[in-house]
């Protein structure tokens, strides 16, 4: 399945690098489980389950807000490609023409 | 992850494995309650007993009893954050020759968590709502009990049964009660 980003912004990347694939699912972990344990904390005292419903709700609208769009913080750490090389240069292809 | 719609796969599957644990959470936070309550009061206002064709299930001339009663309670107490509603039933029950135990349900409410009566129910001099006929004929003179009956419908996890504490104990009437100008067609045994 393409990506449906692509359709739209087709000038826009929405690749993360590996370390920041490893960071946003690190962050939308931890405020899952933050706002999770808050919002049942806050829900047992006031005897109202719909507040830990909401709570963990909240955080998937921020998680989502803060890992979905190709942010540049996602990208500070890009693989290190070797140069790009012609391949006729140095090769026996170009040896054989120029002989 | 690469994508938004990897990314997106991801959160969302995590989000509801979240969702499932406090679902959990909030199960196991209720799950050893005691439902009964003894500050709900039942009391009955009037018997009237008769003998009528059973149109209902046995079409046998059977035993017809009306019983009026009242119900007064709080029940804030039994909704906690995993009670959804609750449903309340009125039952009679007493022992005869047929059945060694009969219940007979004159009457149910389902009480919603947002309703004002869960701070204070006030049933006044009511009739049931069904029908109560007897397996028989064998009300005359039986000694009966009213309890009032309910289950906890939870937000997750176990529908507890459980009932009020207070039961009211009466004895139905020994002669029937004739209605001006009608003919008892009496039951043949007893």
């Amino acid at each position: 399945m393409g990506d449906l980003w692509a359709l739209v912004f087709p000038k826009i990347d929405t690749h993360y690098d590996f370390k920041g694939q490893k960071q946003a699912e690190r962050w939308f972990q931890i405020i899952h489980v933050v706002f999770a344990v808050l919002g049942f904390i806050w829900g047992y005292m006031l005897q109202r389950f719909s507040i830990a419903v909401y709570s963990v709700l909240a955080a998937f609208v921020i998680s989502a807000i803060l890992t979905l769009p190709p942010w540049p913080f996602f990208k500070k750490n890009p693989l290190k490609w070797q140069p790009s090389q012609n391949p006729y240069i140095n090769s026996d292809l170009k040896k054989k023409k120029v002989k | 992850m690469h994508s938004i719609s990897s990314r997106l796969n991801a959160l969302f599957a995590f989000f509801l494995s979240v969702m499932g644990a406090i679902a959990f959470g909030c199960f196991a936070s209720t799950f050893c309650k005691d439902y009964n309550s003894d500050v709900i009061a039942i009391s009955k206002t009037d018997i009237t007993l008769r003998s009528a064709l059973d149109f209902t299930a046995s079409r046998q001339q059977s035993d017809l009893a009306t019983i009026q009663f009242s119900i007064t309670g709080n029940f804030s107490q039994l909704f906690d954050w995993n009670t959804k509603q609750i449903f309340l039933f009125l039952v009679c029950e007493y022992t005869s020759s047929n059945n060694r135990l009969n219940q007979v349900v004159l009457w149910d409410r389902i009480l919603l968590r947002e309703d004002a009566d869960v701070q204070e129910l006030v049933v006044e001099n009511v009739y049931p709502k069904y029908y109560f006929f007897d397996d028989g004929s064998n009300l005359r003179g039986t000694d009966a009990k009213l309890i009032l009956r309910w289950n906890i419908i939870p937000n997750s996890g176990f529908m507890p049964f459980a009932k009020s504490l207070n039961e009211v104990q009466f004895q139905f009437p020994s002669e029937y009660n004739e209605m001006p100008g009608q003919h008892i067609r009496r039951p043949k045994t007893k």
